[in-house]
């Protein structure tokens, strides 16, 4: 579908001159245009398209040239060379308008070369009658003639019927305002010609109307009367004011020169009518010419003062309409720089909610990410909990089978004990009288005192200790029992404990020493004494064992198994202390270990 | 007999060797072991079989349906004799079990002797008070040197027991700190005052008639003035006992 726009007359002629776009069924109307745009459901193709259709169609020259802009810009962002070049030929159309003649120029060069580059003539004829048009506004009608030559032979060769018929018609009219009369009637007879085909009534009324103007210029008035009444009748038909009144001036002009001054009067009178009718500044300025140069040589001056006058208004008007253009333009700039400077605010706004979203975003995902690790963390800690409960269960389980192991060991340790200690008890009965039988009870008791220690024992934390004053009691008791000793043992003792590895020959030192003053030291002693002093400090444990006995020197000297005595150095040493006996009435030894 | 004995005293120890090392220390303790017994079942038939049996010695473990635990409530109920727990558990769980059946002392092996000997005096002691070991520690100094268990006093003499039926004793003499039992066959002196003794007799049975004398009165054979005959001993009655004495015969 092609849309067909007829514009711009300039002076008292006119140049028909029309663009073509695409506009794929969619609505011309600019508000429901708007409205598509607004939903936002559109691609940016889509988008594209429509802002260049609402340009074309947007009744103010500086909100179709912003709105066309848009839709440049998004073609240039989304790379689509066909929708750049339609928004271009937009631009230079509206900037064509709004009288930037460079600006509409430029982008009708930049369209021109898109379609060049795409190898697409007939988008490409399109441009060149633009730029055609682009040069009639500026009077170079040679480079008009060029450019619409050019899209004549790609319309022609690719038989583009109807836009050719229309470029030749340009193109005569050029020809005409250039004044090349001859080469203007064979192209205006040529649209006539192709016309009997297209029947387009608008290509017939502006060729035969302008053939008229030719012929009149060529002073073939009855053929030029003959074509411009069939061109009134149809641009009067068509409801062309504009065409209608330049053919009418055209006509008025003609029958002038025929002599025919009522029929010229009445024509330019029409003529004027209908452009005031229109509101057609430029046309009641040119007709008010027109007619007050008609009432002049006529010799009616009060008319022709009134249309000088008349002529003089709508010449300051059209003065006025440069300026009007000119602000027109300025305000258009204005107003783009103001919308552009908004835009860029939005952008910028947009920008930073978008940054704030991102932001926004981001916190939630850290916030997600960071509830989602405390969660891991959390379900870990309670795995590893159960492990370590399980793990304490194990140790639990393992420290009781232990614990059950160790006192199964003590029971049978103790077990053991007894039995030798029993064995040995046993087996002195044998030798009742014999000199074995004090070896043997000698055994027994010192069997008996390492069985003592095993009794005693207790865990202090990893040591195994035992309570010495407890244990020394209890070993020289039992002692003083066994010999039948009729009295008792004086201890001063501490209440300490010390480990076992210390107890163990502590208690068989003890033994030999007090067993060996039980069996040896009281003879003939009225009133005998043992007393037994365990002192411990920091770092020693002092043990003084005395008696009150015949002393060690004499009897007991020789009676003394020398293994006892041998034994107890040896586990002196062992103990890592020092084993003396200190003179005295009776019998004193002494011995410092080192506390543990 | 029915004189002055040794204390009587059934071992229940399944560990033969043990059970015959206690045979040995007991006897040197001048105390009667009237058998030993390997398992719970055993000793219920020794008891059976020996009803003058004073005290028993019992390992906690032993061989059988019963353990010692499980006998010494059996013990208890029926034969209400004194005993001893042997062990050498010292286990928690054992000892609070060991402690249900109420031991009258509770000896750890290994023990010697006088562990042995104390256990036993302690034994008798609780038993004789109607009480318990409650602690298990068998060190308890101070012990009673007289007793009186059921119709016998228990006298301790050299670190052990003697056992003396009240109704075998006709009379006791105090000579200074030393008191003498005098029975049909024999006499017994032990190193403390007579009044210590004498509060362990029933009071309806003796009678201190004199400073130094204490009588059984079942045993007087006839009296003139104030002189008691009991078998060929002559007792003095003293002036201020000499009414309340001779009011006894003519109730009796």
């Amino acid at each position: 579908m092609y849309n067909m726009t007829t514009f711009l007359g300039r002076m008292s002629t006119f140049v028909l001159c029309f663009c073509v776009h695409l506009s794929m069924g969619q609505s011309k109307n600019p508000d429901s245009l708007i409205s598509a745009l607004k939903t936002g459901n559109l691609t940016n193709e889509e988008q594209s398209k429509y802002l260049s259709l609402l340009a074309h169609y947007h009744p103010r020259n500086d909100t179709a040239l912003f709105v066309a802009k848009q839709a440049l810009q998004i073609a240039v962002d989304i790379e689509d060379p066909i929708l750049e070049a339609e928004a271009l030929e937009e631009i230079s159309h509206l900037q064509n308008k709004l009288g930037n003649n460079d600006l509409s120029f430029q982008a009708s060069f930049r369209a021109l070369r898109i379609y060049e580059s795409l190898e697409m003539p007939v988008r490409q004829a399109a441009s060149y009658t633009q730029l055609a048009n682009n040069y009639m506004s500026n009077e170079n009608l040679d480079q008009a003639i060029t450019f619409l030559k050019k899209a004549e032979l790609i319309y022609a060769t690719s038989n583009q019927e109807e836009h050719l018929v229309f470029t030749v018609l340009n193109l005569g009219e050029m020809f005409r305002l250039s004044g090349q009369l001859d080469s203007a009637e064979a192209r205006f007879d040529e649209v006539i010609l192709r016309n009997e085909r297209l029947q387009s009534p608008i290509a017939q009324g502006y060729s035969k109307g302008n053939l008229g103007m030719v012929y009149a210029a060529q002073n073939r008035l009855d053929a030029a009367k003959l074509n411009l009444n069939e061109a009134i009748t149809l641009m009067e038909s068509m409801e062309d004011p504009y065409s209608t009144s330049i053919y009418l001036a055209e006509l008025g002009e003609v029958l002038k020169k025929e002599g025919n001054i009522q029929g010229a009067e009445r024509m330019l009178l029409r003529a004027m009518e209908l452009a005031k009718q229109a509101g057609l500044k430029e046309q009641i300025r040119d007709i008010a010419t027109k007619l007050s140069q008609f009432y002049e040589s006529d010799g009616i001056l009060d008319k022709a003062l009134e249309y000088q006058k008349l002529f003089q208004v709508y010449q300051d008007s059209m003065v006025n309409k440069a300026n009007v253009q000119k602000i027109e333009r300025i305000k258009a700039g204005y107003e783009i720089d103001k919308r552009e400077s908004e835009i860029n605010l939005l952008n910028t706004i947009n920008t930073n909610q978008r940054y704030l979203v991102l932001l926004l975003s981001i916190g939630v995902v850290a916030t997600l990410s960071f509830v989602y690790l405390l969660q891991r963390g959390k379900k870990r800690i309670k795995m590893a909990n159960e492990r370590l409960i399980q793990q304490k269960e194990t140790i639990a389980k393992r420290e009781q089978e232990k614990a059950l192991l160790l006192q199964e060991l003590n029971h049978r340790t103790k077990n053991n004990l007894q039995m030798i200690s029993s064995l040995l008890n046993l087996q002195s009965g044998e030798f009742e009288g014999h000199p074995a039988q004090e070896a043997i009870i000698e055994g027994k008791n010192r069997v008996e005192a390492l069985s003592l220690v095993h009794r005693k024992l207790y865990q202090e934390g990893l040591e195994t200790r035992i309570r010495i004053k407890e244990y020394i009691e209890d070993l020289v008791l039992g002692l003083f029992h066994g010999y039948g000793a009729e009295f008792e043992p004086q201890f001063h003792v501490d209440d300490a404990s010390i480990s076992v590895d210390t107890a163990v020959p502590l208690a068989l030192t003890i033994n030999e020493i007090v067993v060996n003053s039980l069996k040896y030291a009281y003879d003939g002693i009225g009133q005998p004494k043992l007393v037994v002093n365990v002192e411990k400090n920091q770092d020693k444990i002092n043990i003084d064992i005395m008696d009150n006995g015949i002393g060690f020197g004499t009897a007991e000297k020789k009676k003394s198994n020398s293994f006892g005595i041998k034994l107890i150095t040896a586990l002196a040493e062992q103990m890592g202390g020092s084993l003396e006996r200190v003179e005295s009435s009776g019998t004193h030894w002494k011995m410092i270990l080192p506390a543990a | 007999m029915g004189n002055i004995r040794k204390v009587k005293i059934l071992v229940v120890e399944d560990e033969i060797i043990v059970a015959h090392d206690i045979v040995k220390r007991l006897s040197g303790m001048n105390y009667e072991v009237v058998g030993t017994a390997p398992s719970g079942e055993s000793a219920l038939l020794l008891l059976a079989k020996h009803t003058d049996i004073d005290l028993l010695l019992i390992d906690i473990v032993l061989k059988g349906t019963l353990d010692g635990i499980e006998l010494a409530h059996i013990i208890n109920q029926k034969y209400k004799i004194p005993f001893v727990f042997l062990s050498s558990h010292d286990n928690h769980q054992l000892v609070e079990r060991a402690k249900s059946a109420k031991p009258h002392a509770y000896v750890l092996k290994p023990f010697n002797d006088r562990q042995l000997s104390v256990t036993i005096a302690l034994a008798l002691d609780n038993f004789a008070h109607n009480s318990f070991d409650e602690n298990g520690v068998s060190n308890k100094n101070a012990l009673n040197p007289v007793l009186q268990i059921k119709d016998s006093l228990f006298l301790k003499k050299n670190q052990h027991f003697t056992r003396v039926p009240l109704r075998e004793i006709l009379f006791l003499k105090a000579e200074s700190n030393y008191s003498t039992i005098h029975t049909k066959s024999s006499r017994f002196t032990y190193s403390m005052v007579l009044s210590k003794i004498e509060e362990h007799l029933p009071i309806d049975s003796f009678y201190r008639v004199h400073r130094s004398y204490v009588v059984n009165i079942h045993r007087i054979d006839g009296f003139e003035g104030n002189v008691l005959f009991i078998g060929e001993d002559k007792i003095p009655v003293s002036k201020s006992n000499r009414d309340t004495v001779f009011k006894l015969f003519h109730k009796i």
